[in-house]
């Protein structure tokens, strides 16, 4: 049996700023599922990005391009504010969305962050449509579309249906697809310009932590929970951090103490990271932390506690005090640089 | 000003899921413990805190009826709300977050609980963030996402902030608003009197009924439906065993370095 009408992915490019190449990745992330998903012999598949910047992007456009997308949509919004609102991107992808005729056999995949899940959630509220919520998986059904979620605090996967769209979900970053489909020769492009009045009262802002690295894009992640037992730990694991080229995340419990600020916590209910390393001290492993890790990262835990349930999730497992360990690590980096250095 | 907060509960973490498929016989989870989550908690904080800065304002707090929900309510009762009660949402819909939360905004304006509605950034064991957004639909009022703090200003206007990556955010909050919460030094949720906790064993919960006599099966009805238990989400990690103290400081400093050299050379 074959559906009545043909399924359309649409991939909301958003990001908290303007940066090309994080938008062109989440793009091949729904491209990768979707490929993954739809059979070979199907034919390329109807695949639609929707891309809001505040400047038009050429070079953004021509990376898509390279893509298999059958339409791009280049939305920029000039007067969208800073930090970006996602109240303002869901009113601006909503009429972008309605003119390009979003419909009832229409998946939207936005990027799994903060900002993407609630753009999500307000599009599909908005929309009428299905709230799949944060997905890492998603397909379609005769008649439907199905999602795969992780639920009870990621202590569990689940796979979810629904028969009617337009469903919406923030798709987690994806594994690269060893065989990259070539772009689609004829692909539109379409170029729209939208505005978001605002009331300049509405938000006003204070001076923040401009000198944190976001946890998101590190390749390295160095990450301290309870049992780093205060603030001071967090100054040693930043130096760390530092040496490594990365950034400083926090478990939840580290968040509640206010060692580190809320957007850099990591798990099922902060941000979900996916870095080549993600050194985990003085962290418990509960799943909800480790829901927030992408499956590929190598996982070190330093830990005190031998029975820790970090290690059974750990690459490598070091047993130790990190007030020993973490500052000969850094005298260790720090050697061997100089070392290097010095025989150059 | 009437304050809401509305909790979700979840099933206690330290509680292991049942082995068989709990998700054709819900009734396997009924025997587990429920407890509030980090962001009920914020949530009930942030509202109590608002209490006691705003004169004259008053505390609801509703939570949706099920197993355990009762005795989780009457610890939340503790902390002394003016009015609380239990929404009876149809368990059929608890997989709709979109479908939840109409039913609820449903239960909440029967129970006349004004229009400042807070609750956490994540709605219970299933919602990932998405129902503050469908509530704030289902109620017509404003989002306001992923608060820490509900302050008044010096010109009397009631204030979210919100840390973003690298500032902070004071945000007006509107008349009609769903406010969601989440956790920060700021808020964590503060011990009940024992007196209290004595006279909330006692109390009286009323519950409240989700549906008025206009919904059409359209508006009640679920979307989403869960079609299979795929894992527990920790299964494809199990790795080798830590190296422990005995091995020696160097051998833990080697295997560490060794391990970053392979894995992220530079």
């Amino acid at each position: 049996m074959t559906p009545a009408l043909t399924p359309r992915v649409i991939a909301l490019l958003i990001a908290e700023r303007d940066d090309a190449h994080e938008l062109a990745r989440h793009a091949e992330d729904v491209l990768n599922e979707t490929l993954a998903r739809v059979p070979a012999q199907a034919g390329p598949p109807d695949v639609l990005a929707v891309c809001v910047t505040r400047r038009y992007d050429p070079q953004l456009v021509e990376s898509l391009l390279r893509l298999a997308l059958r339409t791009i949509v280049a939305v920029t919004v000039p007067d969208l504010r800073a930090p970006v609102q996602a109240a303002d991107l869901a009113s601006v992808l909503e009429r972008t969305l309605a003119a390009q005729a979003l419909g009832p056999h229409d998946f939207v995949c936005a990027p799994a962050s903060a900002l993407g899940e609630e753009v999500a959630g307000r599009l599909a509220a908005a929309c009428g449509g299905v709230a799949f919520g944060r997905i890492q998986q998603f397909g379609f059904d005769h008649p439907g579309a199905h999602a795969h979620r992780t639920v009870f605090g990621g202590r569990a996967s689940v796979r979810v249906q629904a028969r009617t769209g337009p469903w919406f979900g923030a798709l987690r970053a994806q594994p690269a697809s060893a065989n990259k489909p070539s772009a689609v020769p004829g692909a539109t492009v379409l170029r729209e310009e939208a505005s978001v009045p605002h009331d300049a009262d509405e938000i006003t802002l204070l001076p923040g932590d401009a000198g944190r690295r976001p946890v998101e894009t590190a390749r390295v992640v160095v990450s301290g929970g309870r049992g780093m037992q205060g603030a001071e730990g967090f100054a040693l694991l930043e130096q760390l951090a530092t040496r490594l080229d990365g950034a400083v995340g926090g478990s939840l419990p580290a968040v509640d103490a206010g060692w580190v600020p809320v957007t850099h916590q990591v798990g099922q209910s902060g941000k979900f990271v996916s870095p080549e390393v993600y050194v985990a001290v003085g962290i418990s492993g509960t799943p909800q932390h480790l829901a927030g890790i992408g499956s590929a990262t190598r996982i070190v835990a330093i830990n005190n506690d031998e029975d820790a349930d970090i290690f059974r999730a750990a690459d490598l497992g070091i047993v130790a005090d990190w007030h020993t360990f973490v500052p000969a690590l850094i005298a260790r980096i720090d050697a061997a640089r100089c070392a290097d250095a010095g025989s150059r | 000003m009437k304050i809401c907060a509305l909790l979700g509960g979840i099933l206690d973490p330290k509680w292991p899921l049942p082995p068989h498929d709990y998700l054709q016989r819900p009734e396997l989870l009924d025997g587990i413990a429920r407890k509030l989550s980090p962001f009920d908690e914020v949530a009930l904080e942030v509202a109590l805190q608002l209490r006691e800065t705003v004169p004259s304002s008053t505390l609801a707090v509703y939570m949706p009826d099920g197993p355990g929900a009762e005795g989780l309510m009457r610890a939340v009762a503790a902390h002394k709300p003016d009015q609380i009660g239990l929404l009876a949402i149809d368990q059929a819909v608890r997989w709709d977050v979109a479908a939840f939360a109409r039913q609820a905004a449903v239960g909440l304006r029967g129970a006349d609980a004004g229009t400042l509605w807070l609750t956490g950034r994540e709605f219970g064991d299933l919602d990932d963030g998405a129902f503050g957004a469908c509530l704030s639909r289902a109620a017509d009022a404003s989002l306001i996402a992923m608060a820490e703090e509900l302050r008044v200003d010096a010109q009397g206007t009631l204030r979210a902030l919100r840390t973003r990556t690298d500032v902070t955010e004071q945000v007006r909050v509107p008349h009609a608003c769903v406010v969601t919460l989440t956790n920060a030094r700021s808020n964590r949720l503060r011990h009940p009197l024992m007196k209290n906790v004595m006279l909330a064993k006692k109390l009286a919960i009323d519950r409240v009924a989700c549906k008025s006599n206009g919904d059409s099966d359209d508006t009640a009805a679920a979307r989403v439906a869960p079609a299979q238990l795929l894992a527990a989400a920790e299964a494809n990690r199990t790795r080798a065993a830590p190296l422990p103290a005995s091995a020696g400081l160097d051998a833990q400093l080697n295997a560490f370095l060794e391990l970053l050299c392979t894995a992220s050379p530079t």
